[in-house]
């Protein structure tokens, strides 16, 4: 998806640009983004996917690849290549593997201009089909008052809603290939 | 190249959708005129607790009726509101709003606005002393800590703090202010009539919230980083004990049992900790993402800032009693019960 890795370069030389030691700052208004989807797939099907933490590169189109130092456990730490450039650094923070839900951390959310992001994927069954949700918590990537257009809260959510956006169609995309 | 396009056109839209929802908030969500609110408030007895939820994506306040189990108005609010501090001394609400750069005031029977003041910065916390006369706030962009008169909003004192000032607390006594400074993971003590800093106790990793017993002789510091919270003895002035709770806890309220009880954010439970041991006895699972947190009579209250409601949970059962929809990532930071008019002096 060329929007994506348009996105992603721009955001990573701004990154890149940004560098600092107070990784972990925020400011004080938390934005939230939900996505959700229907697959005509079954919730079993859906989550062998989209629960493999290691396998992310296997269904979002902004992945190169990625590997994960312990598997589903939580704390398992997934380092993943981004197409175009740039890398992210996620760790298991919960894994429900009965209800289908996995939280995750960023580490290092490199790519995005969003800091202390979290996130969550739920697979639940809809109808003869599943519905995946995917909701993330995260501050914008400039942690002072005023910032600029690049690293405002509006460019942190748009890019979140296009990581997300882009990665449910991408799924569906591959679990209804026929 | 027409990707770029569509991305451009898809980002001027939504600034236009946002500087055009903004205005519209109050064409959608007219305020009730003083007489209207009136009217429709007779019918609703106000010697019921409410409870007044910070709504930071909706910029507004939900005011919810906890016995009728609703949300009985809704009051916008300058941009982002998120601290919300309850006066049971006078029946006055006092909000921050971070981006709206504001403190709010409301009355809490009539749900009149009462004053606005604009303040520099970005105010966070916020606390009304037990006199109900006067305001503290932190505000987190410039490393300030705010006094305000609670009569009319006036800033009164600035006082340079230590960086990124989050929650703070009162002592029942009124003579001591705790503030937690996130960035430089300590807890400082001041003296509220010197305003001269008494201590400053290093915690845990990126204090958030802060609470005191009803006695003032405990506090606790909730340290989001380090997934635990500290025990503060008043007296000493020092840290007794650090407690591990739940992933990335944020707020906690003192029961009147000798419990703190804290929220976890990422682990979507409430921790409850025995502070004479200082041990975690129980963990109560809530909605997700929950924040703010309060306690009255018998009742535990939740605000899930991921679901966006108020949970009200019986204390002695751990049972939900009911889940009473809130606004726009509800937040409830701070004191945010009233308990009712027949509870004012």
């Amino acid at each position: 998806m060329r929007l994506t890795q348009a996105l992603v370069g721009i955001t990573t030389l701004t990154l890149l640009s940004f560098l600092s030691p107070l990784a972990q700052a925020h400011g004080p208004t938390r934005q939230k983004v939900t996505e959700e989807i229907t697959i005509n797939a079954s919730p079993d099907a859906v989550w062998k996917v989209v629960g493999d933490f290691a396998g992310i590169a296997n269904w979002h189109p902004a992945v190169e690849k990625g590997e994960a130092t312990k598997g589903n456990e939580v704390g398992s730490v997934r380092t993943l290549a981004i197409k175009g450039g740039g890398k992210m650094v996620e760790e298991i923070e919960g894994y429900d593997a009965e209800n289908k839900v996995i939280k995750i951390r960023a580490l290092d959310g490199g790519a995005v201009p969003a800091t202390n992001f979290s996130m969550m994927i739920a697979v639940t069954p809809e109808g003869s089909g599943t519905k995946v949700t995917w909701r993330g918590a995260f501050y914008r990537a400039y942690t002072n008052n005023d910032p600029p257009p690049d690293q405002n809260d509006e460019a942190a959510v748009k890019a979140v809603t296009g990581v997300f956006k882009s990665g449910l169609d991408s799924l569906k995309a591959k679990l209804e290939k026929k | 190249m027409i990707n770029i396009v569509c991305a451009l056109g898809f980002l001027l839209v939504n600034l236009f959708f946002i500087c055009v929802h903004a205005e519209q908030a109050d064409l959608n969500n007219p305020p009730l005129s003083i007489d209207q609110f009136s009217q429709s408030l007779s019918k609703i007895p106000d010697d019921h607790p409410r409870a007044f939820v910070t709504n930071q994506g909706s910029h507004d306040l939900s005011v919810m009726d906890v016995v009728l189990g609703k949300e009985i108005a809704r009051i916008p609010l300058p941009e982002s509101p998120a601290g919300v501090a309850v006066d049971n001394t006078f029946g006055m609400v006092f909000v921050s709003s971070p981006d709206g750069r504001a403190i709010t005031k409301i009355d809490a029977q009539s749900l009149e606005v009462l004053a606005t003041q604009e303040v520099a910065g970005g105010p966070v916390g916020i606390a009304v002393d037990p006199s109900g006369k006067r305001v503290y706030v932190s505000d987190w962009y410039n490393n300030q800590l705010l006094i305000l008169d609670a009569e009319n909003l006036k800033v009164l004192h600035r006082i340079a703090v230590g960086h990124v000032p989050a929650g703070l607390v009162i002592s029942p006594d009124g003579d001591r202010l705790y503030l937690a400074e996130r960035d430089d993971n300590q807890l400082a003590v001041f003296n509220t009539h010197s305003l001269e800093r008494i201590a400053s106790i290093p915690v845990g990793l990126h204090p958030f919230g802060v609470a005191v017993d009803a006695l003032g002789k405990t506090i606790v510091a909730v340290n989001v980083q380090s997934n635990d919270v500290s025990i503060i003895d008043a007296l000493a002035l020092n840290e007794k004990a650090k407690v591990p709770v739940g992933i990335s806890p944020y707020c906690a309220v003192f029961s009147d049992d000798g419990r703190v009880l804290v929220t976890n954010q990422h682990s979507d439970s409430v921790s409850v900790i025995d502070i004479a041991s200082a041990r975690l006895i129980k963990t109560i699972r809530v909605g997700d993402f929950p924040e703010g947190i309060e306690i009255d009579q018998g009742r535990l209250f939740v605000v899930s800032w991921m679901e966006e409601e108020l949970e009200v949970i019986d204390l002695k059962t751990l049972n939900t009693i009911r889940k009473i929809p809130a606004g726009k990532n509800s937040r409830g930071f701070g004191r945010f019960i009233w308990s009712g008019s027949h509870h004012a002096n």
